[in-house]
């Protein structure tokens, strides 16, 4: 900071007074153009649409793992589970039975208790595909909801700047003093790229500095 | 429980038993792709959840920051507030006048 002062009072762009009322107004002269809060709101918006391709992404994948077990219990297991429940349940004895009434009920409970084994199956392979698909939803959705929160935050908060700013802008502009505050602060960008260059002079200087201790080494 | 009842019962217990072992066997039969199914539906929960910074990190920082935008609205509204403050004292001006002159 004393740098620049200095560099500000040499160069006589502005008065030893003025470069004072510039370390005063440092740090809240920082602009905010309305398109900072646009793009922070825009951020926001996209998040959302992030999240839903997310979530839909997730869904998709936990459909597909739905899908590779439904079609193991139906091509696979389901025949080879009714190939054996159809001996073991004696299904063709109950079905030749010679009282109608009992062909009727030995068939009908065959059938009941066939389906009731084949869902319990169904519901062993697809619960913790379903349960895995919900607690990463669940957990996608808060991460989400913690970045839009935190973003929503920051978007106000631009905007809040912006307000202040509106309102500074018109309070100098009563007193006529708002170019001059304008001028402070091309001043400081001005001095702020100087300091930039001057910056890298000093590194330039230091690397042949080095250069010329090692050579001194080198002689010695 | 008529005697219809108690048979559709039995039956049922009976077909029951006879479906559990089936089942069973079945599970036997193909255990080992019942396994490669179950390894590949699996999901790796750990490396799929999303490991950002902990809510209560979060929401001390967002309470920092509202708390810095409710300041700044409450300057940005000053001109606002001065406005009313000063319609406001202008009325009651009036009003005061008109109670004086009463007198």
């Amino acid at each position: 900071m004393r740098n620049i002062i200095q560099f500000i009072k040499n160069r006589s762009i502005l008065s030893p007074f003025l470069a004072l009322l510039i370390v005063l107004n440092f740090l809240g002269c920082a602009s905010v153009p309305k398109e900072v809060v646009e793009l922070s709101y825009t951020v926001g918006q996209d998040m959302n649409a992030v999240h839903l391709s997310y979530r839909q992404l997730i869904q998709t994948h936990f459909d597909g793992l739905r899908k590779q077990a439904t079609d193991f219990l139906d091509n696979k297991w389901t025949p080879a589970y009714i190939k054996k429940f159809i001996k073991k349940g004696k299904l063709v004895e109950r079905a030749t039975n010679s009282d109608p009434n009992m062909v009727l009920l030995g068939v009908r409970l065959w059938a009941e208790v066939a389906v009731e084994e084949i869902e319990k199956k169904k519901k062993e392979l697809l619960d913790p595909i379903d349960k895995n698909e919900k607690e990463l939803l669940n957990s996608i959705d808060e991460a989400f909801a913690q970045l839009i929160s935190a973003n929503a935050a920051i978007t106000a908060h631009l905007n809040s700047i912006r307000k202040v700013k509106e309102v500074q802008d018109e309070a100098l502009q009563a007193l006529k003093v708002k170019d001059l505050r304008d001028k402070i602060n091309n001043g400081l960008i001005f001095a702020s790229d100087k300091a930039i260059e001057a910056i890298e002079k000093v590194k330039k200087a230091e690397g042949i500095l080095d250069d010329l201790a090692k050579k001194k080494e080198g002689l010695n | 429980m008529t005697d219809q009842e108690d048979l559709e019962a039995k039956m049922r217990a009976e077909l029951e038993k006879q479906s559990e072992d089936a089942a069973k066997e079945t599970d036997e039969m193909l255990s080992e792709e019942l396994d490669a199914l179950k390894n590949a539906t699996a999901a790796d929960m750990a490396s799929l959840k999303p490991k950002i910074t902990d809510k209560e990190t979060y929401d001390k920082l967002i309470d920092a920051v509202k708390e810095s935008t409710d300041k700044n609205e409450s300057l940005a509204q000053l001109e606002a507030r001065l406005k009313t403050l000063g319609t406001t004292a202008i009325k009651v001006g009036k009003e005061a006048v008109k109670l004086l002159k009463g007198f």
